[in-house]
């Protein structure tokens, strides 16, 4: 900018390669497009983009949970029931080992209570493979295949342990991801659809119609919400399938979890309403839904992906805590909240910690929602720079 | 500013009428109705056949025959002017008997958590955000994204946990065993004091994670605030400065939200509460819940309800009092 | 020679009618992006009883270099060593301001109670959560000691001083039940309530609409007048320096370029910025005419040389961009920062 004036040529010629490179460097600037700049600022926020890593392999080995885990949800393992996390290792007393093994295991008497337990037997070796054959499966319920990304040739391999009934944690846990996730996805494609609807509605005409929504809201706003959900789960009929629980479940947060998008929407389209653009596009003779939606919304499509992926953790951790408490899905489906549920007991943990990781993915899921939104906020915002955002 | 007290009052009353039909409402979205749930309660395993008519009966006798706004309107009236919540089956009592005490507990339960929460989450945040990016500070960000992250029950868990396992110390009940069915005394109430902490913490821990984030942003906003600068500038010590001017604005959002806050301890009670065994209304509901006991169940989130309503108007007329441009703008 | 060229000099203290005396400030602030000195060697000074204007472009340094007067710089920034900050107090002794310790007591006892500072933003300027006369009885118990009854006579008095109409009820008001206007005039007494020797006004009329901007001005010349206080007037207007300045300091990215007597400045600028400054201007007798910018934008880092020199119509090839230029006597009590008037030295 220094050289614009162009009123000392002598000095425009001595740029130096630097300079140069600084100038195109802010042509591109100026010329990108609103999503390059939204990625460009995005992709400096680290957090950010490690939850982002995070949630993409949750989400991946959840889709493809057939592959990725070495058994199904119901297979039991009799020689290995309530056993501890086996962790793959390289070396051991006997020596190093390229590929990784786990020990075998035998069966003793725990002193204790008298029961029998599986115990890890450091003379014997089990390596473990990879793409191996196991149980057959349909990929995304069509393609067939039978080919896990790991496992062991005789015994069971158990990353995560095996729970009460002989059935291996980890394997479990990433089918739990996908039902957990996608209750959570459908929740938010409802909640945003109602949003959509009632938020613009409220938003555009403004007045009495706004002003008999924000009440409705207010209303529902101001009942707990766990008990709220809880009473209305408590409704499902108890000889629904899972299924019908499942969908029930996903349009109960979609139906609660409006408002506060809605909000939002209303917020922004109250601010945008009186804009010159909006007068123009009415001039035109656009009708109001024309208007909202080609006009007004895509003034904050940035802000509105930032307020879905915020709401993504309340929809996961209202399920955890349905079907932790039993009101919500119920065995033999599995999600986080289910397999929590075996974890209610004070003496369960006490005797099977591992049971309690799960725990570890709804947070780890959570605390990625959580950054990814914030990255993705200071990245929409373009005055985030001068606010210096909290993690910024 | 008696007026603004009397217009906030008449949109209590409102807001509890539209949550009382919700209320109802869901009492009434259960398949099959009261009558057969009772007669099912009641007589199985007994041996007595239970016939059509029997059940007939019993609807009568409730008043299920009448259309729902009949039975609406008996159920409200009875709260409102008997103060009756009705029949509480799974326990062959009124509902007014199972509830008793807990309505009681729940509210101790309630304050503690809240005088926890404020404690803790006012005076951190406004240190973290005077010493930013100080290590205080980035800790306090850990903190809060963990703790909108970590469900209080989880927390309840490895605390029960922890406690099992180290030190061999059962932190759940809200008594020890020699007062559990003692009556009230001094003992007692310091017994129930001192198991109230933990579940107080608990249920603080992401009512406090969300004021932390709160109050230190709004803390941020004061300090860069000109009439700090300009007070900054009249030679006020810095200590009374930010006391007077940015910290005394910071406290308004927490007050402002006080309502949020019971909220959502309300919304986390009933879990943490059955995690830890405390015999208060959340683990109550989620009984009723179980048993489909809808009478006590509704008269619970009633409760519960109402009282947000209640904490939401206490939090306007505070932030009134505080803050004389909310005055002026509600008149 | 060139030291010589200097308004002061910088060995000796403060001559018996100057009040404050800038030399050499400098002032840097820590950024993510690493150093940067947006205040590059400050020097003016201001006689008592008289008013100074700090003129310039926003981003020129003006207002950081009057902060840290008082010690009120944004805590990434600092006063850089070799700065002096030479300030006669009310006992009469001369002190160096920038050796005071940026939160100590010392400094405090400055603010407020010799030099008062009065802000752009009247609004913004009181918390509205206080009423009026809570932040002035604050100031005036802080540096007179008197009781809360006397203060708030005190206040009472200076709020009418200042004009404001009942001023009885005026105390007990919010700022939000104020204009903008009396808001300004209210800081102005919790300013002048202190009966401070030197009154900082940090762009006091920019958001006031015009007739305001006059009586505010008017206010502050008569206050002026009656306190006999010095008073240091920031601003990027130069027609409002015009009307209310003795002398003017032109600023331009971290430098003074032009220090001299408003009224000879005024008439005959030295250095191009200065008229550049003055050409964009409207006036009475060129109505209908155009205005002059001045081209270009305000670079985003320092230049080299002369940093006016790549908005410079008249910057001599090869040497602008070089070399810093020295002050420029044009007479003892007015210099400007310019090669141009080197080479016109030499050459006659």
């Amino acid at each position: 900018m220094a050289t614009l004036n162009g009123t000392n040529p002598p000095e425009e010629e001595k740029l130096s390669r630097k300079e140069r490179r600084e100038q195109k460097k802010k042509l591109r600037y100026y010329t990108a497009s609103q999503w390059q700049l939204v990625w460009w600022r995005f992709r400096r926020h680290k957090a950010a983009m490690a939850g982002a890593v995070v949630l993409l392999t949750i989400a991946i080995t959840g889709i493809f949970a057939e592959f990725f885990a070495p058994y199904s949800t119901t297979e039991r393992d009799p020689n290995y029931v309530q056993g501890a996390p086996q962790i793959p290792m390289f070396w051991d007393q006997n020596g190093f080992s390229l590929q990784p093994f786990i020990h075998g295991t035998r069966t003793e008497r725990d002193p204790r209570t008298l029961r029998q337990v599986a115990v890890p037997d450091p003379d014997t070796r089990i390596y473990i493979e990879f793409f191996v054959e196991g149980e057959d499966y349909r990929l995304l319920g069509l393609i067939p295949g039978n080919i896990h990304l790991f496992g062991v040739a005789e015994a069971q391999v158990h990353l995560f342990g095996t729970d009460d009934l002989g059935r291996d944690v980890f394997s479990r846990t990433l089918y739990a991801s996908r039902t957990s996730l996608s209750i959570g996805f459908l929740g938010v494609l409802i909640a945003f659809m109602m949003a959509l609807v009632i938020g613009g509605i409220a938003g555009y005409a403004g007045g009495t119609v706004d002003y008999g929504i924000q009440r409705v809201t207010e209303v529902i706003r101001v009942i707990p919400i766990i008990p709220l959900y809880m009473g209305l789960a408590a409704a499902f009929p108890s000889d629904w399938t899972n299924t019908q629980v499942y969908f029930a479940m996903s349009t109960l947060f979609g139906l609660i979890g409006w408002p506060t998008l809605a909000r939002r929407i209303r917020g922004h389209l109250l601010t945008q309403r009186h804009e010159d653009y909006v007068l123009a596009a009415q001039l035109a003779g656009a009708k109001p839904r024309r208007i909202i939606a080609k006009h007004m919304l895509p003034s904050f499509t940035s802000y509105i992906i930032v307020d879905l992926v915020i709401s993504f953790p309340y929809m996961i951790l209202s399920e955890t805590a349905l079907s932790f408490i039993g009101l919500g899905l119920r065995p033999p489906s599995v999600s986080w909240g289910v397999m929590l549920q075996d974890a209610q007991n004070i003496r369960t943990i006490e005797q099977m910690p591992w049971l309690f990781l799960p725990a570890a993915f709804v947070v780890i899921a959570v605390l990625a929602f959580t950054v990814l939104g914030d990255g993705l906020r200071d990245a929409a915002d373009p005055y985030s720079v001068s606010k210096g955002g909290s993690n910024g | 500013m008696l007026m603004l007290a009397a217009r906030r009052l008449i949109g209590v009353i409102v807001t509890l009428f539209l949550v009382s039909i919700m209320v109802f409402a869901i009492m009434e979205l259960p398949p099959g109705d009261y009558a057969e749930r009772y007669a099912f309660r009641k007589f199985s395993g007994t041996g007595v056949q239970v016939t059509e008519s029997d059940i007939e009966s019993i609807r009568i006798d409730f008043g299920l025959d009448q259309p729902f706004y009949d039975r609406y309107l008996n159920w409200i009236g009875g709260i409102v002017f008997e103060f009756d919540f009705g029949e509480a089956f799974a326990y062959e009592t009124s509902v007014n008997n199972v509830i008793g005490d807990r309505a009681f507990l729940t509210l101790a339960l309630l304050f503690v958590t809240l005088i926890a929460t404020y404690l803790l989450a006012i005076p951190i945040a406004i240190y973290a955000a005077v010493r930013r990016h100080s290590i205080a500070d980035y800790s306090l960000t850990v903190v809060s994204y963990l703790g909108l992250a970590l469900p209080n029950f989880m927390l309840a868990l490895i605390l029960l946990y922890i406690g099992v396992t180290m030190f061999d110390l059962d932190i759940g009940g809200l008594f020890s065993e020699e007062y559990e069915d003692a009556p009230w005394s001094l003992g007692k109430v310091w017994d129930l004091l001192s198991h109230l902490i933990v579940p107080a913490l608990v249920l603080a821990w992401s009512a406090t994670a969300l004021q932390l984030q709160t109050v230190r942003s709004t803390m941020l906003d004061e300090l860069n605030k000109l009439s700090v600068m300009a007070a900054r500038a009249r030679g006020l010590p810095e200590w009374k400065l930010l006391l007077k001017y940015p910290a005394r604005l910071a406290i308004n959002p927490v007050v402002s939200t006080m309502g949020f806050d019971v909220n959502r301890i309300f919304s986390e009670l009933p879990i943490v509460a059955l995690v830890l065994g405390l015999p208060e209304l959340g683990q109550l509901l989620i009984q009723s819940y179980l048993d489909l006991d809808m009478y006590v169940a509704g008269a619970i989130l009633l409760m519960l309800t109402g009282f947000i309503v209640l904490m939401n108007f206490v939090s306007d007329i505070l932030l009134a009092l505080l803050d004389p441009r909310v005055r002026a703008r509600m008149g | 020679m060139v030291e010589a060229a200097r308004p002061l000099d910088a060995s000796d203290g403060l001559t018996d009618d100057t009040l404050l005396s800038v030399r050499q400030l400098k002032i840097a602030i820590n950024t993510d992006e690493g150093r940067i000195v947006p205040v590059n060697g400050v020097d003016f000074s201001l006689k008592q009883g008289h008013t100074l204007g700090l003129v310039g472009e926003s981003g020129s340094g003006k207002s950081l270099s009057t902060k840290a007067l008082v010690h009120l710089l944004p805590n990434t920034a600092s006063i850089l060593d070799g700065s002096q900050l030479l300030f006669r107090t009310k006992a009469g002794s001369a002190v160096d301001l920038a050796q005071y310790a940026p939160r100590g007591k010392q400094i405090r006892h400055i603010r407020g109670g010799e030099i008062a500072m009065i802000f752009q933003e009247p609004m913004a300027s009181f918390s509205p959560v206080y009423t009026i006369g809570n932040q002035i009885i604050e100031a005036i118990r802080l540096h007179r000691g008197l009781d809360k009854k006397e203060a708030r006579n005190l206040a009472i008095d200076m709020l009418s001083k200042v004009g404001l109409s009942n001023p009885t009820l005026r105390i007990d008001q919010y700022p939000h039940e104020l204009s903008g206007g009396m808001r300004q005039r209210a800081m102005i007494a919790i300013a002048l309530s202190t009966n401070p020797s030197l009154l900082i006004a940090d762009e006091p009329t920019t958001a006031l609409d015009v007739t305001t901007q006059a009586q505010i001005l008017n206010l502050i010349r008569s206050l002026q007048d009656e306190l006999g206080m010095s008073v240091l007037f920031i601003t990027h207007d130069m027609g409002v320096i015009a009307q209310v300045a003795d002398d003017v300091a032109v600023m331009y990215m971290g430098e003074v370029v032009e220090y001299g007597p408003t009224r000879q400045v005024v008439r005959q600028p030295q250095h191009p910025y200065t008229r550049g400054l003055l050409a964009a201007i409207p006036s009475i007798d060129h109505v209908g005419g155009r205005l002059t910018p001045i081209g270009g934008d305000l670079p985003t880092t320092r230049p080299d040389g002369c940093p006016f020199h790549t908005r410079c119509a008249e910057a001599i090839p090869g040497r602008c961009a070089r070399e810093a230029p020295q002050t420029v006597p044009v007479d003892p009590t007015w210099w400007a920062r310019c090669h141009l008037l080197e080479q016109r030295e030499t050459a006659s």
